[in-house]
């Protein structure tokens, strides 16, 4: 039996906006990610300079010394765009949610060994500081860099990492108490073994290439510390004491996965654009992989004792592999 | 083993350790290393952590809630668009109105999106860094949804197809490029002061909700959807606005004549903006002399 | 007297919101537009969790009011607990 729907169907006068169209190479449908991101930074007819950086324009590509025939070449394979964006972070949110109720209602906190409490307590909570610090940088690149396919994702990852920072917060309260925040901020500021990786943050603070900070923060930083801190000493801790600081450091472990595959899609086209990109890429990741290095190797040390070297080794190579994949000379 | 309980903290106390508390001064870069702009406007900041948050909302409420908004928004915007909802529209000249839009408005909210990127990142403030950051995504949303809410319009009608080339171009709309691309190159005291007082507190209910009430009027679910959902972000720019001028001129005597002279630049500048809300001259009566005392007789609300 | 005022979407949820905001301010006026609801009062209006809860019939956080918020006027204080709007003249 034929079913005809009855419905009123209109040929359209075209699929797309143009600009869009010329991308694409023909009036195609394009998707919701293409449409909100391609060419919607302006390029043209600046009305002033800033006067708060009159060597250039308002959005000026010279801002780094990344050369790009196109940035929009830039593009996330997450295909993340302000909705998708939301959305994503809700469903990450709702389960984390849920296991910090879960912990919190089943009293594991209560129960949880002393020993890895401590622990959790000392290494955990000053990373609350890291993370704001790059929510800084994060809300830098997207304010300097060059173009919306790379500028709308560092912003979306600095806001991330002050969810993070907020995670964080939370888990010093519930594992602990506001005492225990006041001890980790202050272990942050004055002692020894957080000195280094505060100064690798400040240090980034002060970074005027906006790709060099994006190399620094995404890549290094957050390669090495997220690997050392929500794989190696989370799987020490659950060994210890059982799960419950993974269930609190959720959210943490899944965003690492997910921006990653940002990450190492950025620095392989960057890369590949040009020997010239590649060489300054390598460059700038062999130096803050060492700065971070050697910060991370107390903080490594505070939380696994001995083991604290081999695991923080590990974590380097981890990302060296992928920087590799992605065209580093590493 | 004992626990101590911790007292259960209220909310500003909770969102002063989600938010100052993650701050502090650096000792390893200079302070005007880190914060290069914050001296060559003349304001004076003597407390940053007098600044009063208006909404304490941390990240994860803003994505639990902005994901629900996106949701029903976009539910909406497919259902017109498969509904040829266009074609229910009762006065073809309002189309002119949602080009102006395209045109004159949503390359706006990219620029806001950017300035406010910029301020969120220069301000030492913890408060309004956060508060702006925020803004600056909300920001990039409303760019985005209005690039798709009007997507369907440029399927069928001419005049949305060349909306980024136009608004750099067309004379006209030199009036809104002009505007933000001042602002954002102005210092980060005068883009607040412009954009999130001037503009989002004092003008921005008069082009928005006319405009969106004209959606509704006319039958534009898609546009009149994104309109009352992008306006639940506008109380929280507008708050912003509000509290950062009070903050501003609580600070220091010597900053209210610096934002005196920038109030007056900027409502005027804003005024002249209006030109978006002024072609709903359509919904009047045709003939031509009403534009005046219908813009005069709207302008006294 | 200044007027402070909130505006919210027309749905269900805020139908709930709406009576919640009448029983706790007794000089709230309502102003019911299309698919708008606006309440006005004069310097200070404060919307309650308990008094929607009690509408709503369900747990309510005050921050979901954001999902159907169209505009609002005043400075605002949040707690967990309140949501006000003052003017303080």
């Amino acid at each position: 039996m034929q079913i005809d729907l009855r419905t009123v169907s209109i040929t359209p006068l075209r699929q797309t906006y143009d600009h869009i169209a010329r991308r694409l190479g023909a009036d195609k449908p394009a998707s919701r990610y293409i449409e909100a991101t391609m060419d919607v930074q302006p390029q043209a007819n600046f009305h002033y300079r800033p006067t708060w950086d009159p060597e250039h324009e308002l959005f000026d590509a010279s801002r780094t010394r990344i050369v790009m025939q196109d940035w929009y070449a830039l593009k996330d394979p997450r295909q993340l765009y302000y909705g998708t964006y939301a959305q994503a972070r809700a469903r990450l949110q709702e389960v984390a949610e849920a296991d910090f109720e879960f912990v919190e209602s089943r009293g594991l906190a209560e129960r949880f060994d002393d020993t890895a409490r401590r622990t959790a307590l000392d290494f955990y909570v000053p990373l609350r500081h890291v993370a704001w610090g790059a929510n800084m940088n994060g809300a830098y690149q997207c304010a300097y860099g060059h173009g919306t396919a790379i500028t709308q994702p560092c912003l979306y990852a600095g806001m991330d990492q002050l969810g993070i920072a907020q995670y964080l917060t939370r888990l010093g309260l519930l594992l602990g108490n506001q005492g225990d925040l006041e001890a980790g901020k202050q272990a942050w500021l004055e002692a020894p073994a957080w000195q280094g990786l505060r100064r690798v943050v400040e240090d980034t603070w002060v970074l005027k290439d906006w790709f060099e900070l994006y190399v620094a923060q995404n890549v290094a930083l957050d390669g090495i510390l997220f690997g050392l801190a929500y794989r190696e000493v989370d799987a020490a801790l659950s060994e210890q004491a059982g799960p419950t600081v993974s269930m609190l450091t959720r959210f943490q472990a899944e965003w690492f996965q997910d921006a990653n595959k940002w990450v190492d899609a950025v620095i392989k086209t960057a890369a590949a654009e040009s020997a010239e990109n590649q060489a300054l890429l390598g460059q700038w990741y062999a130096h803050w992989r060492g700065r971070v290095q050697e910060a991370l190797a107390p903080v490594a040390r505070l939380a696994l004792g001995d083991a604290g070297d081999a695991a923080l080794a590990r974590a380097v190579a981890a990302v060296d592999a992928r920087m590799h994949k992605s065209g580093l000379a590493v | 083993m004992d626990m101590k309980v911790s007292k259960k903290l209220g909310l500003k106390e909770r969102y002063n350790l989600m938010t100052r508390d993650l701050a502090w001064t650096p000792t390893y870069q200079a302070l005007k290393d880190v914060f290069p702009y914050m001296e060559y406007e003349g304001i004076k900041i003597h407390d940053w952590d007098k600044f009063e948050d208006p909404f304490r909302m941390t990240m994860d409420s803003y994505w639990k809630y902005q994901a629900e908004k996106e949701r029903k928004l976009y539910a909406i915007i497919d259902a017109f668009t498969q509904n040829n909802g266009h074609l229910g529209v009762t006065d073809a000249r309002y189309i002119n109105a949602l080009k102006l839009f395209l045109t004159g408005v949503s390359p706006l909210e990219y620029m806001a999106h950017r300035g406010f990127a910029h301020v969120g990142r220069q301000y030492p403030g913890a408060g309004p860094r956060v508060a702006c950051l925020m803004q600056s995504l909300d920001e990039i949303r409303h760019s985005q949804t209005q690039i798709h809410s009007l997507s369907n319009y440029n399927k069928h009608y001419n005049g949305f197809a060349n909306w980024r080339h136009q608004h750099d171009r067309v004379w006209y709309l030199s009036v809104p490029k002009s505007f933000f691309d001042d602002a954002v190159s102005a210092g980060p005291f005068e883009f607040i002061v412009a954009i999130g007082f001037a503009f989002e507190y004092v003008l921005t209910n008069l082009l928005f909700v006319p405009f969106i009430s004209g959606a509704a009027y006319n039958g534009d679910m898609g546009a009149m959807a994104f309109g009352f959902s992008a306006q639940s972000d506008e109380s929280r720019h507008m708050t912003l606005g509000l509290e950062i001028i009070k903050f501003i001129l609580e600070q220091d005597p010597d900053n209210l004549p610096i934002v005196q002279a920038w109030l007056d630049k900027w409502f005027w500048r804003g005024y002249r903006m209006e030109f978006g809300r002024d072609n709903l001259d359509y919904a009047d009566s045709q003939d031509k002399k009403n534009f005046e005392a219908w813009r005069a007789q709207s302008t006294s609300n | 007297m200044s007027n402070v005022f909130i505006a919210f979407q027309k749905n269900e949820e805020t139908r709930a919101i709406v009576d919640a905001i009448v029983a706790d301010n007794p000089q709230a006026i309502v102003n019911q537009q299309p698919a708008m609801v606006k309440i006005d009062a004069p310097g200070r209006l404060v919307i309650r969790k308990s008094s929607i809860e009690q509408e709503i019939g369900r747990e309510f956080d005050l921050q979901e009011m954001h999902v159907h918020l169209i505009t609002l006027s005043g400075n605002i204080d949040e707690t967990d607990d309140e949501l006000s709007l003052t003017w303080n003249q």
